[in-house]
């Protein structure tokens, strides 16, 4: 084996990888927002049918009260999201990778037959629950005067979001996003435990046939590509040195 | 008839009263200073005055036209407050400008949405009147400067500079001196008067008791979200009535000679 037919081979896996990496990309950051306006959600469905000052009034029934309250101010969908980040963050993404691949086979008896798509849906929801979060710290970051600056100048809500909020959104979010994205870059490599053929999976072929380096080669397909990504979002970032908050 | 009246205005957050019933009149052109220690309520009466917080009772007159009525404000639409909150304009302590806009920038970015919207116009093109504000309270070098090149006092002239831009009937200041050390506080406080001398009618909640004196028209003492005293500065300064306003304004002219 030439090292140039590893590498070939090598490089026909690591495509999957950039598949894997640039599609889940592509899904994972509107979907991270949306669920990130889920998990904001103040829709308090209860609170808002009782009446406010029958509300006042239970509310100050002893001891009973405290509870009545939680429960007229329970934000259906905001706790809907936040359980469902809880539980996409609290387990191992090789195991969501393994749910996402048997269980439409073993459930719904409809086998997942594209294993890329699989491992793609996986890792759209890993990432996006991830970043929703990362949206959501950006978002709360911003001090509640910038809102209140726009409004007495007399915009409207979207106005404020969009024009001034947004954009300071974006500054701080930057850099961790920047870490997820290099380190989604690695976890694509994850996706060989349903047998997508990405570049450690070609790798292991060669073990098999006794040959280990290629194995150790990767990694050089790794540092590559997460040289260039740094250099990126090292250049992303500097276009918002500009200012700063 | 007073330009804007404000008639038993009262705010509690849940069990915390901490407007008790606010009346005042403001005269157009007059300048009033608002005194108190801290807590008094001074920076939520502004918030209501200014929509940041809807008071629960009591109302809001501005020319002869009841803008805010604790009875009915449930039922403004966004639109409405959007009109009403543009009657007036507010300088906060902390500046709050836009940090990723220069200062002209700061100073155009809601003259343009207004305008876009049919809500404000400008006499001329925006970007030149913008200039003239920033010119008139002397930073008219500074246009393409970004808040964090800009020192507290320059940043609070932008503001200023903003809150004008708009053409308010008042502008309301919370304690636009308060993050400024003395040398910036000085020239943040010769923009008012400046103001004051062209006749701008402003409402200022401060702690500088000389601005005060020199400056208004008329002089408000809060404590415990009541409004104590009231009257010229001549009154309130060399011959308070209320024990309370005296006691205050004992403990700021002992602390002010430490
Ligand atoms: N959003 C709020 N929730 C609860 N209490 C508040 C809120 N805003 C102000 N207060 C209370 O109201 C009182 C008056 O505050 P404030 O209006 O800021 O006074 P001042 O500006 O005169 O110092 C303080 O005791 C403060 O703790
Ligand atoms: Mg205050």
């Amino acid at each position: 084996m030439s090292f140039n037919q590893v590498t070939q081979e090598l490089l026909k896996g690591f495509w999957q990888n950039c598949q894997l990496f640039g599609l889940t990309l592509l899904f994972a950051i509107p979907l991270g927002f949306i669920i990130t306006l889920g998990s904001m959600s103040k829709f308090a469905p209860l609170a808002f049918i009782v009446r406010r000052g029958k509300a006042d009034k239970l509310i100050k029934i002893k001891y009973l009260g405290f509870i009545i309250k939680h429960i007229l101010e329970f934000k259906p969908i905001c706790f809907i999201t936040r359980v469902f980040v809880w539980i996409i963050r609290g387990t191992p993404l090789l195991l969501q990778l393994l749910v996402v691949f048997y269980i439409p086979g073993l459930v719904f008896d409809i086998p997942m037959k594209n294993r890329l798509l699989a491992a793609l849906i996986a890792f759209v929801i890993n990432y996006a629950a991830y970043f929703s979060e990362i949206y959501r710290g950006g978002i709360e970051a911003i001090p509640r005067g910038q809102y209140e600056a726009g409004q007495v100048l007399g915009l409207t809500k979207p106005q404020v979001f969009f024009k001034i909020v947004l954009m300071q959104v974006f500054k701080r979010i930057i850099p961790p996003m920047g870490n997820e994205i290099i380190t989604l870059v690695k976890d694509t490599s994850l996706a060989r435990i349903i047998a997508v053929a990405e570049i450690l999976k070609a790798a292991e072929r060669f073990t098999a046939r006794g040959l280990i380096w290629p194995l150790f080669y990767t990694g050089a397909f790794f540092l590559l590509f997460n040289g260039l990504l740094t250099i990126i979002l090292g250049w992303i970032e500097k276009k918002f040195d500009y200012y700063r908050t | 008839m007073a330009l804007l009246s404000v008639n038993q205005l009262k705010k509690s957050f849940g069990k915390v009263d901490v407007l008790k019933g606010i009346s005042f009149d403001v005269e157009q052109g007059e300048v009033i200073s608002i005194i108190g220690s801290s807590g008094s309520g001074k920076t939520t009466l502004f918030r209501c005055l200014n929509f940041l917080e809807r008071a629960d009772e009591g109302n809001i007159v501005l020319d002869g036209k009841m803008i805010f009525d604790g009875l009915s404000h449930k039922t403004y639409s966004a639109k409405e407050m959007r009109e009403k909150q543009l009657n007036f304009g507010l300088v906060f302590q902390n500046f709050n400008l836009f940090p990723q806009y220069t200062a002209l920038e700061n100073v155009t970015l809601a003259m343009k949405l207004l305008a876009k919207d049919g809500l404000k116009s400008f006499d001329g093109d925006i970007n030149t009147v913008a200039s003239s504000y920033l010119s008139r309270v002397g930073l008219g070098d500074k246009l393409s400067f970004y808040p964090c090149q800009l020192s507290g006092g320059q940043q609070q002239r932008v503001a200023i500079a903003r809150a004008l831009a708009l053409n308010p009937k008042i502008l309301f200041f919370d304690e636009p001196t308060s993050a400024l050390d003395p040398l910036l506080t000085n020239e943040v406080l010769s923009t008012l008067k400046s103001l004051a001398k062209e006749n701008m009618t402003m409402i200022i909640v401060t702690h500088e008791m000389k601005f005060a004196k020199d400056v208004s028209t008329k002089v408000i003492y809060m404590d415990g979200g009541y409004i104590v005293e009231s009257g010229t500065p001549e009154q309130i300064f060399e011959n308070p009535k209320q024990p309370q306003t005296r006691s205050f304004l004992s403990s700021f002219i002992e602390t002010e000679q430490k």
